[in-house]
């Protein structure tokens, strides 16, 4: 089988730091943070913090000219912003015919079945849209004609792995185009989640940082256009970069915390590296899972010392600016990483101050624009141990 | 290359782990029907299973015996496809989300309520640091999972796979359901059932095989039409004329998504499943399942068959088409040469 080099030719983005690429991107030039007090969510905990998209569902409408009688939910309105970016990026007026649209969720219709729940029964349009499938192709069916769609939901690496089977996809000749990526609104169904496990922090979240008390969760979607070289070049397309290589590994240790040593971590990003053919010094910035967790934050840490020993590239969580995205966080992080390729700026990890003492390691505190990037290596671990590595390189 | 089916293993609302539903299948007349389960402690440590879900412990059990059959105890992938993941769970967080409004709630219920649960436990409890991951897209969650198999093989990133269908169906998401179907005035389904099924598959062949898994194919928004399986076929070196048996993913009543290709076929054998062990996310999963067996038995048998040819002979290409309201998928499954 021909060994393509798969192009990404579109990206596209919506969270809590902006809609679209450019508000997004200049919030991170800017150090302005999305996290902040409880405004859509309606969850009863208002002292916890969280990273919302700032536009109600009305809004979304609005922007989408999506009327009110139309039944849709949050994820699927935040999808098809972010999907709708990416294609009008990739210049794809017309969808080749075998395109794809691959999404990873995990929360679907939760959003809508929760706020409804018990009398969901008579909601008869939004029982179709609870399953992570049926909101897939609510999004996918406003986004375009495609030939195969597809769910992907492994938790917070959801969105990565929907970018991996999409560049399978393409090296086996499925498909000639996919629109990949994740998305995910929150709701207090996952909120109280995570909460009851203890894991969210009362104050913004502080990645990699000694002090750290948790994560901060946020929402959001981001999608990528990819095709294989040959064929973006033949249609003249402007590639942004290219996915140069994938891991996925299992930890296979617990449902929801981590081996000590990020054992599933470690065969991730080493079997990245492999699929890439780069050696671990090519890599030359890292933009981390980082959640803010104790658990993630330490045992990810330690992975990147044992694969990186004492070359540990410039490091950073972009949650600290976006909040935990959840399902989706694997394709905003992946359009992060695009962005400090095409940019050669490494992003800084926000609320930082303190190395953790069992560790030597120091994510970027601020934003460097002094480097040349070819290769970044992007993170994305879920619950269960499904860890996720995507490596995205320069022309 | 080639990718053969090595085993399966199936827990259902038929008799659990075993083929008895070739010859003597268990008819239901209810609308609803819950998995039989097998003797759990055989295959699961007590004091594991106790802490274990009904759908894991279905699924733990029906991929540890596919791997005792294949006789392989080292996996390099586990991929699975549910509709719903562990829904069971979800509902009970659900439910005491909303009883508590949002206070006192144990984690519980919500660290083993994502779609994920099941191939990350698998890979916990069989020890497989590999390839894993889960589809979850509706009826068409299965072939998802199996065409990403068969992605990993065909770019040798692995040499055996777990693939695994798997799904529940708790009172209260039938009830969603029933009153879906009603308000689409969509008849005739049969019963809604639960899931496992678990296929050992690998890229080397041996005389365990049971058959090749030659290619799958899964179109979103089409109905199938004998057009598109002529250019399926055409890809993979065959004619309509030596597919000797179709399976189709429809019920005893004639289901007007399959019309347009049942009344085409005419010297073929058509098999169907659904009125055996109902309708899930992922029942299509038999669909494989049934072609698998009849490909390694060599015989087609009473209670599968909705037409048979009157020339029947040897089995050698099964073609198996599902086709749902949004999609439809084909798989071709054959004969392993000698």
């Amino acid at each position: 089988m021909t060994n393509h080099r798969i192009a990404v030719t579109g990206i596209g983005i919506i969270s809590a730091i902006g809609k679209g690429i450019n508000e997004c991107w200049n919030s991170i030039l800017n150090y302005r943070s999305g996290i902040g007090k409880m405004k859509y969510l309606p969850s009863i905990h208002t002292n916890i913090p969280v990273a919302e998209v700032d536009f109600s569902d009305q809004d979304l409408r609005n922007l989408l000219n999506i009327c009110k009688s139309e039944p849709i939910n949050r994820t699927a309105l935040l999808g098809i912003v972010a999907a709708k970016e990416a294609i009008n990026m990739a210049k794809l007026d017309t969808l080749p015919p075998l395109t794809a649209f691959i999404n990873g969720t995990t929360v679907g219709g939760m959003e809508k079945t929760e706020q409804f729940y018990p009398d969901f029964k008579n909601n008869e349009d939004y029982i179709a849209l609870h399953d992570c499938g049926g909101t897939t192709d609510c999004m996918a069916n406003r986004c375009g004609n495609f030939a195969f769609t597809s769910t992907i939901s492994t938790a917070c690496s959801s969105a990565a792995n929907a970018i991996l089977f999409g560049y399978n996809m393409l090296q086996t000749n499925k498909i000639d185009c996919v629109i990949v990526g994740g998305s995910e609104c929150l709701t207090k169904f996952h909120f109280n989640g995570f909460h009851a496990l203890q894991i969210l922090s009362d104050k913004p979240c502080r990645p990699f940082d000694a002090n750290r008390s948790g994560l901060t969760l946020g929402e959001g979607a981001a999608f990528l256009v990819l095709e294989r070289e040959c064929d973006a070049k033949q249609r003249k397309a402007n590639i942004l970069c290219y996915l140069s290589g994938w891991g996925n590994a299992c930890d296979a240790y617990h449902y929801t915390t981590t081996s000590p040593q990020g054992h599933g971590a470690y065969l991730s990003m080493q079997s990245a590296l492999q699929s890439a053919g780069l050696k671990s010094t090519d890599i030359d910035y890292i933009n981390a899972h980082g959640t803010g967790t104790l658990n993630n934050d330490e045992t990810e840490g330690r992975a990147m010392q044992n694969l990186f020993g004492n070359n540990i590239p410039p490091f950073s969580s972009t949650k600290a600016y976006t909040g935990h995205t959840t399902s989706a966080s694997g394709a905003i992080e992946a359009v992060f990483s695009i962005l400090a390729l095409c940019h050669n700026i490494i992003p800084a990890n926000l609320n930082f101050e303190t190395s953790m003492p069992e560790l030597n390691i120091c994510p970027q505190q601020q934003n460097d624009s002094t480097k040349s990037i070819q290769h970044v290596l992007c993170n994305s671990f879920g619950f269960g141990g499904n860890d996720t590595t995507l490596i995205f390189s320069k022309i | 290359m080639g990718i053969y089916i090595q085993s399966a293993a199936q827990i259902s609302a038929q008799k659990p782990l075993c083929w008895d539903f070739l010859s003597e299948p268990i008819i239901y007349q209810e609308k609803l029907v819950h998995s039989l389960m097998p003797d759990i402690k055989t295959y699961i440590p007590a004091n594991e299973a106790r802490r274990m879900d009904k759908i894991l412990k279905r699924a733990i059990v029906s991929a540890k015996v596919a791997m005792e059959t294949a006789n392989i105890s080292q996996l390099d992938a586990i991929i699975a496809g549910t509709g719903l993941g562990c829904m069971d769970n979800t509902l009970h967080f659900l439910q005491d989300m909303t009883r508590y409004n949002e206070e006192m709630l144990s984690p519980t219920f919500f660290m083993k309520s994502t779609h994920n649960t099941i191939a990350s436990q698998l890979a916990c409890f069989l020890h497989c640091h590999g390839y894993n991951t889960t589809y979850s897209h509706g009826e068409n969650s299965f072939e998802a999972a199996l065409l990403d198999t068969v992605m990993q093989f065909q770019l040798q990133k692995i040499h055996t796979a777990l693939v695994g269908a798997y799904d529940e169906m708790p009172n209260i998401y039938f009830e969603w359901l029933e009153q879906l179907r009603l308000h689409k005035k969509e008849n005739n389904i049969g019963f809604s059932s639960e899931t496992s099924v678990s296929f050992i598959l690998s890229d080397i062949q041996t005389q365990e095989s049971w058959c090749e898994l030659k290619d799958i194919m899964l179109i979103h928004n089409h109905i199938c039409s004998t057009r598109d399986i002529e250019t399926f076929l055409n890809k993979n070196k065959l004619s309509i004329n030596q597919v000797d048996t179709f399976v189709l993913g429809m019920n005893k009543t004639e289901h007007h998504l399959y019309k347009p290709i049942y009344q085409h076929l005419e010297n073929q054998n058509i098999l169907i499943y659904k009125h055996l062990f109902g309708h899930s996310y992922t029942s299509s999963a038999f669909g494989i399942l049934i072609a698998a067996l009849c490909l390694q038995k060599q015989q087609l048998f009473a209670p599968l068959i909705y037409v048979q040819s009157p020339t029947y002979g040897k089995i050698e290409n099964i073609l198996v088409l599902n086709q749902t309201n949004t999609a439809y998928s084909l798989t071709l499954l054959s004969l392993c040469l000698n």
